[in-house]
């Protein structure tokens, strides 16, 4: 695409970019979290969010909003989120109204998710309402929690770690509609989900809802709901293409690939979604090999199946998921095989699978 | 780092964490953040 934008010149895969009129400001000078959830909201990108830790009252987290365009004086909105907030996200939907929500873990064991909207750009709000209290239970609030839907409905996917729910119940789905949120049905068919990577929701105009995630096992998992979250049924996922790369007889044995960071949109007629396979390809006691590729496909409603499978690669991408290798130490291994223990799922198969 | 086009499709709106040095990952105050608008023709 930035080719296409800016004839480039090539070389051994530099590209040099033309310059452009560019308007750059600095948000925080120094103390962003490496996970500060940094975005544009709306569908014109006209809402600039992060969120803040101040360190001065007891590590509070502040949800920031800041209208482009950039080059205009202004100064963000910010939204106090109290210092029991663990983690807080925000989302847009097309008319320009913003939601955002936020998890308390509260020191007495209660969890809860509260959520505010703006009709206004971030610059007023609807007082707090809660969307989800419970005793005990660990949810998990991410980037890809909350999703708009047709008509200023907003969508809340509840995730919870390890393995605190009770089976078959991993997945939550609430709605707010007409002031008021509601829960709207379980997602079945999660026991095998892997506590590790990232889950994707999304909602078509036409109020069909849809899940991506990955299993322990690797692989991308995609189920559906088109009576707005009563039921689900399983789509499937993409064939998996082909794995690229050097293969020498006897030394190298077969690829070991992994799905991971699905990304699933609503598109004209079915689903969207973008993810990246982890491919290692080991040989003798060492890996011979070890990259990450993007793939892209399509679900149509209308056969009902996947097409247009795209692998994206060039086998010299070794780290996308910066944050996934950060959190991957030793520590994270033993909860993720406590997770599997209490849902009976037993250990990680190390099998092989290409197409 | 994330990014998106502006309603007209000709704006690239960017936001992004910097790294002052090779270790600002171990030093709290290291990271910062920024957000940069480049007009395309």
């Amino acid at each position: 695409m930035i080719a296409g934008l800016t004839a480039c010149s090539r070389d051994e895969a530099h590209f040099a970019i033309p310059h452009y009129p560019q308007t750059e400001i600095v948000l925080l000078s120094e103390g962003a979290h490496i996970d500060a959830d940094a975005r544009f909201l709306g569908p014109g990108a006209e809402t600039a969010f992060w969120q803040e830790l101040r360190t001065t009252q007891r590590h509070n987290r502040v949800a920031s909003f800041l209208k482009t365009p950039l080059s205009a004086i202004v100064a963000p909105h910010y939204v106090e989120a109290g210092p029991t907030v663990d983690t807080l996200t925000a989302a847009g939907d097309r008319d320009g109204r913003i939601c955002l929500a936020y998890l308390d873990l509260e020191e007495s064991g209660v969890a809860r998710v509260t959520a505010r909207v703006s009709e206004d750009r971030g610059v007023s709000w609807t007082e707090p309402q809660v969307v989800y209290h419970e005793h005990g239970a660990i949810p998990l609030l991410g980037p890809n929690s909350l999703v708009p839907g047709p008509a200023g409905t907003w969508y809340f996917l509840l995730r919870y770690r390890l393995g605190k729910a009770p089976k078959g119940s991993l997945f939550r789905v609430y709605r707010r509609q007409r002031g008021a949120w509601d829960l709207i049905g379980i997602v079945p068919g999660t026991d095998d989900l892997s506590t590790f990577d990232a889950t994707s929701m999304a909602v078509s105009d036409d109020g069909r809802l849809a899940v991506a995630f990955v299993t322990y096992e690797g692989r991308l998992r995609v189920v559906e709901s088109i009576d707005g979250g009563k039921s689900w049924a399983s789509l499937g996922s993409p064939a998996r293409r082909p794995v690229p790369g050097v293969r020498i007889p006897i030394l190298t044995r077969e690829p070991r690939v992994d799905d991971g960071m699905p990304s699933l949109r609503a598109i004209a007629g079915g689903w969207g979604l973008a993810w990246e396979q982890r491919v290692l390809i080991p040989a003798g006691f060492s890996n011979f090999d070890h990259y990450v590729d993007t793939l892209f496909a399509q679900h149509d409603r209308a056969p009902g199946s996947w097409r247009r499978s795209v692998r994206v690669n060039d086998r010299r991408a070794m780290v996308r998921t910066t944050m996934a290798l950060f959190e991957r130490g030793s520590m994270m291994d033993r909860l993720e095989q406590m997770h599997r223990d209490s849902r009976g799922a037993g250990s990680r198969s190390t099998g092989t699978s290409t197409a | 780092m994330s990014g998106s086009f502006d309603g007209a499709g000709n704006t690239l709106r960017a936001i992004y964490l910097t790294f002052p040095g090779p270790s600002s990952l171990r030093v709290p105050g290291g990271l910062g953040l920024k957000a940069a608008e480049v007009r395309v023709p």
